[in-house]
């Protein structure tokens, strides 16, 4: 069963589900959304709840948890279903750690993202059901995130600018070098929040991206950054400072200024084209 | 036996210091250094974060602490500021406060205290003349009575804040150290003033100073002055008449605690830099510098000698707590000279001998304007050479206190 | 108003190390009150400094000399009252037997017109507790706020989702969680500090509160590391050959 106030995903869908309920919200009301799924849980009385580990997931998650008294795992990597429950791996300690637990059915879990394949079979698709969310709880205003190029949370290659980037301007290379790998760019938190450089960046309160290619440029590699990225196949890094943490995340660590690296390798990229 | 451990409150009070040192110290340290000044907006911030006049009681304006809590204070500071300035003049917006807090008259306390733990106004120490500092009993400067006012004449060199007293909106003075009515070599005609050469807002003409420049530390300014009959209310009067040798060396003895701590808190900046350089650098196919006995053995040693040096610190800080501080004082001013002395000695010198073998161990990149150690090296040098106390002279008092002076002396004076 | 900001305890994960097997080394980890936390205290603080509210309750579970250091720490940083749930093992409980104790304790020292939490725990970050909170006690949610605005009986909030920036607003009692990036919290200074020595913490256990207590069924924790090939490229020197060195090793893993 798939509960989703986005109509536009029925197109994208690729898994197999009984029955595919709908609302059609005028915004994202966490109050309304988590009101609607209870009615749905308490109907469809499942063993487990699962959300996609993001802000909103967690929400409703925790929601929804208060609501039905189910218990609640976040950070999920991996679930076993046993006699009474599931066995749960869960990420915990900024990323640095895992956790494994036994949870007892129903429960409700945050599932990271890319911690499983995309499903290949289509498998059927069922009932399509829409359910009226009712009127707004919270008050609310939304402006949409100024998507420049490329989403990141798509693209199989991501280039990230972090504090070694020291101007606004500087963005311009890290972009060249995102759209001639025919991929995006995007920024860590300080870049967006604090500078404004951008409308959204990656990291666990932020973007989690699971591409074939990461490139953190000019990255120190805090935990709340490279848990955004985990998923990634390839991570490469720059930094001039040899004891950044990134090196530890990275597949390959440029040592050096990324003033000097960048326009080289988009040059060389530029030629191999 | 007794409890070697911060209290807890203390250990909160210095995490709180070494947040806002990281916060706003640590990001401009290097740019204070190189511009030879602190910003005004810095100095206020400290002072609200009621980091100044730490151990000068509420009643004054003061933050009603202890000298173990200004010494963290200092320490942690110095750590985010390794050239020391900005560690600097706190400490002596904590010392000679406390010291004017002791032994000044109660309408002058009111009247300076209060603005210096504001932070709009500077109060350090006006002793060092051109012909010594060392020898303080030898100071010319002379303060002569008319009426119900002193007449003060005299020139006084290498004192700190001579730049700051005139940029602060208040401004502020000094703990002057004069001779009563006529000069000559003397313990016993000594008395002590607050001199406030900029007061208000005005800067008094009488008052000329100059700015030098040094090596290093530059952020803290340092300078002289020549008084030419500056007017002073006898309220200013700090002590009795003829008492001020004995209060400027129990002053000195709070400032100097203060200053190892400072020198202690840059020391440990040094090593934690090293510590990253030896364990992360790899020569010679990927052996870590560490490796290398000479350098381990080496930072070995530094690191025993630098907690060695800390612990004097926060004896001796303790001890005057319980001299001044305390209602059922358990130590006498005079002894708090040899633990100071000892302090005061091992501070600073271990400082620059960490500086001068961890800039070794960085090589040819310790040599660069990037690698920054050098400036903490001549801030931590400074106060080996002098700076509240020459090495010198706390050898001497070590020597003197331990053998006893009828050994040791080899000065013969007489009074004048 | 009343207001209510439950603090947690949190391990540093920064200082966070472990052992060769992969075991956590707990005990020798420091503990602190975590950014979100502290941005929770510190919102609160601003809300009592501008008038708006008489009590501050800083609560957190569990009872430990650590645990009251904290709560001295929200005292120094405004709290008027400050309160420690007797638990022995609060770190192994479940994130609903949490909400369900600070939801218990709201309900029986009510009425609260806001209750502050931070968005995301420091060490577990799992974000769920305060919208339990929220849908136990029946109240709305406005989550992850990076600003936050309190009017008389009214409170605004930003918050960055994954899809854009929203405004949530409700009349209170409201839930507020707020991210580590909604303000700068107060560093409390040495005056805030030796006050809050002597500020009485209250005691209360979960039987008292009717809770019974739930613990999560770990059967273990360990170092977790994405397996990475670390290999280093030296572009101190030769930028060029080191870019073709990196050129061709993506090549080879397929990746461009």
């Amino acid at each position: 069963m798939l509960y989703t106030i986005n109509k536009g995903v029925l197109e994208e869908l690729t898994g197999f589900y009984e029955r595919l309920y709908y609302s059609t919200l005028e915004y994202f009301d966490p109050m309304i959304v988590s009101k609607t799924l209870h009615e749905i849980v308490s109907k469809e009385s499942p063993e487990a709840v699962l959300f996609p580990c993001t802000n909103k997931g967690r929400m409703i998650a925790g929601l929804l948890a208060g609501l039905t008294g189910y218990d609640t795992v976040t950070d999920t990597v991996s679930l076993k279903p046993l006699s009474d429950g599931f066995e749960v791996i869960k990420l915990t300690f900024g990323g640095n750690a895992s956790a494994t637990l036994n949870v007892k059915k129903p429960m409700i879990a945050c599932i990271v993202s890319g911690s499983y394949k995309e499903s290949e079979t289509l498998g059927s698709k069922g009932e399509v059901i829409e359910v009226n969310a009712g009127e707004h709880i919270l008050s609310v205003e939304f402006s949409p995130r100024k998507l420049e190029g490329v989403d990141p949370s798509k693209a199989d290659v991501v280039v990230g600018a972090g504090r070694g980037v020291k101007k606004k301007e500087d963005l311009d290379m890290i972009k060249e070098l995102a759209s001639i790998l025919g991929g995006a760019w995007s920024v860590t938190r300080p870049l967006a929040a604090d500078y404004g450089w951008a409308d959204a960046w990656i990291g666990i309160s932020g973007l989690v991206i699971n591409p074939k290619l990461y490139i953190a440029i000019g990255i120190s590699g805090q935990p709340h950054h490279t848990m955004g990225v985990r998923g990634a196949k390839v991570i490469v890094a720059v930094n001039s400072d040899e004891s950044a943490p990134i090196f530890e995340d990275a597949d390959y660590g440029v040592i050096g200024d990324l003033y000097r690296v960048v326009p080289v390798l988009i040059e060389k990229l530029k030629k191999g084209k | 036996m007794v409890d070697f451990e911060f209290s807890e409150d203390e250990i909160r009070f210095r995490d709180s210091v070494r947040e806002f040192a990281k916060r706003y110290i640590e990001p401009k340290w290097i740019e204070i250094d190189d511009q030879g000044k602190i910003p005004m907006e810095l100095i206020k911030k400290i002072a609200d974060q009621g980091l100044f006049a730490i151990p000068v009681p509420e009643e004054y304006g003061g933050m009603g602490g202890t000298m173990v809590m200004a010494a963290l204070a200092v320490e942690e500071i110095a750590y985010h500021d390794p050239a020391v300035a900005i560690a600097v003049y706190t400490l002596l917006q904590n010392g000679w406060p406390l010291a004017l807090a002791l032994f000044g008259q109660e309408e002058a306390k009111m009247e300076i205290l209060p603005k210096v733990a504001s932070g709009d106004a500077f109060f350090g120490i006006g002793s060092t003349e051109p012909q010594g500092g060392s020898d303080v009993a030898g100071n010319k400067t002379v303060a002569k009575k008319v009426g119900d006012k002193w007449v003060i004449s005299g020139e006084k060199a290498f004192i700190s804040g001579v730049r700051e007293i005139q940029e602060l909106p208040e401004g502020g003075g000094f703990f002057l150290v004069a001779k009563t009515e006529k000069p000559g070599w003397s313990h016993t005609r000594i008395t002590d003033f607050a001199v406030l050469p900029k007061w208000n807002g005005k800067i008094r003409e009488e008052w000329k100073p100059t700015v030098y420049e040094e090596i290093g530390r530059h952020g803290l300014s340092t300078g002289g002055f020549t008084l030419e009959n500056f007017e002073v209310d006898d309220k200013y009067r700090i002590g009795e008449v003829n008492k001020g040798f004995y209060l400027v060396l129990q002053g000195f003895n709070i400032a100097r605690i203060l200053v190892a701590a400072a020198t202690i808190g840059s020391a440990r900046w040094a090593l934690d830099k090293a510590k990253e350089w030896l364990t992360t650098r790899k020569l010679f196919q990927g052996r870590p510098i560490a490796s290398f006995e000479g350098v381990s053995f080496r930072y070995a040693e530094l690191y025993t000698k630098v907690e060695a040096a800390k612990y004097f610190v926060y004896k001796a800080a303790w001890m005057t707590d319980n001299t001044y501080l305390t209602k059922s004082p358990r130590f006498k001013p005079q002894d708090l000279n040899l633990p100071v002395a000892m302090a005061k000695m091992m501070g600073p010198t271990t400082a620059t001998e960490v500086y001068t073998e961890v800039l070794k161990w960085f090589g040819a990149y310790g040599y660069t304007k990037e690698c920054s150690a050098h400036r903490g090296w001549l801030g931590t040098f400074s106060y080996t050479i002098g700076a509240e106390g020459a090495q010198n002279i706390m050898k001497y008092i070590i020597a003197r206190d331990t053998l006893g002076s009828d050994a040791v002396r080899n000065v013969w004076v007489k009074e004048e | 108003m009343k207001v209510l900001v439950a603090v947690k305890l949190t391990y540093d994960i920064n200082q966070l190390k472990f052992e060769k097997d992969g075991t956590p080394l707990l005990d020798a980890c420091p503990r602190v009150m975590g950014e979100a936390d502290k941005c929770a205290m510190e919102e609160a603080a601003r809300i009592k400094d501008a008038g708006k509210a008489e009590e501050v309750v800083a609560l957190t579970v569990g009872s430990s000399k650590e645990h009251q250091r904290i709560l001295k720490d929200a005292y120094a940083m405004g709290a008027t009252k400050a309160v420690a749930i007797k638990v022995n093992d609060p770190d192994n409980l479940s994130a609903l037997t949490i909400a369900t104790i600070i939801a218990s304790f709201i309900k029986k020292t009510g009425p609260y017109d806001m209750i502050l939490l931070g968005s995301g725990a420091g060490d577990t970050h799992s974000s769920v507790v305060g919208p339990m909170v929220a849908s136990l006690l029946n109240m709305p949610l406005l989550a992850n706020a990076d600003r936050v605005k309190v009017e008389e009986d009214d409170i605004t909030i930003v918050s960055t989702l994954e899809d854009g920036q929203y405004k949530f607003r409700s009349r209170t009692p409201a839930v507020v969680t707020v991210t580590s990036e909604a303000n700068e919290p107060r560093i409390p200074t040495i005056r805030d500090i030796l006050r809050s020595k002597k500020k009485p913490i209250d005691e209360i256990s979960p039987e008292d509160l009717g809770v019974e207590l739930s613990k999560v069924d770990l059967v273990d924790v360990k170092r977790y590391e994405v397996p990475r090939k670390r290999v280093k490229i030296d572009a101190t020197d030769n930028v060029e050959e080191a870019v073709d060195q990196l050129i061709k090793a993506l090549e080879q893993e397929g990746v461009i």
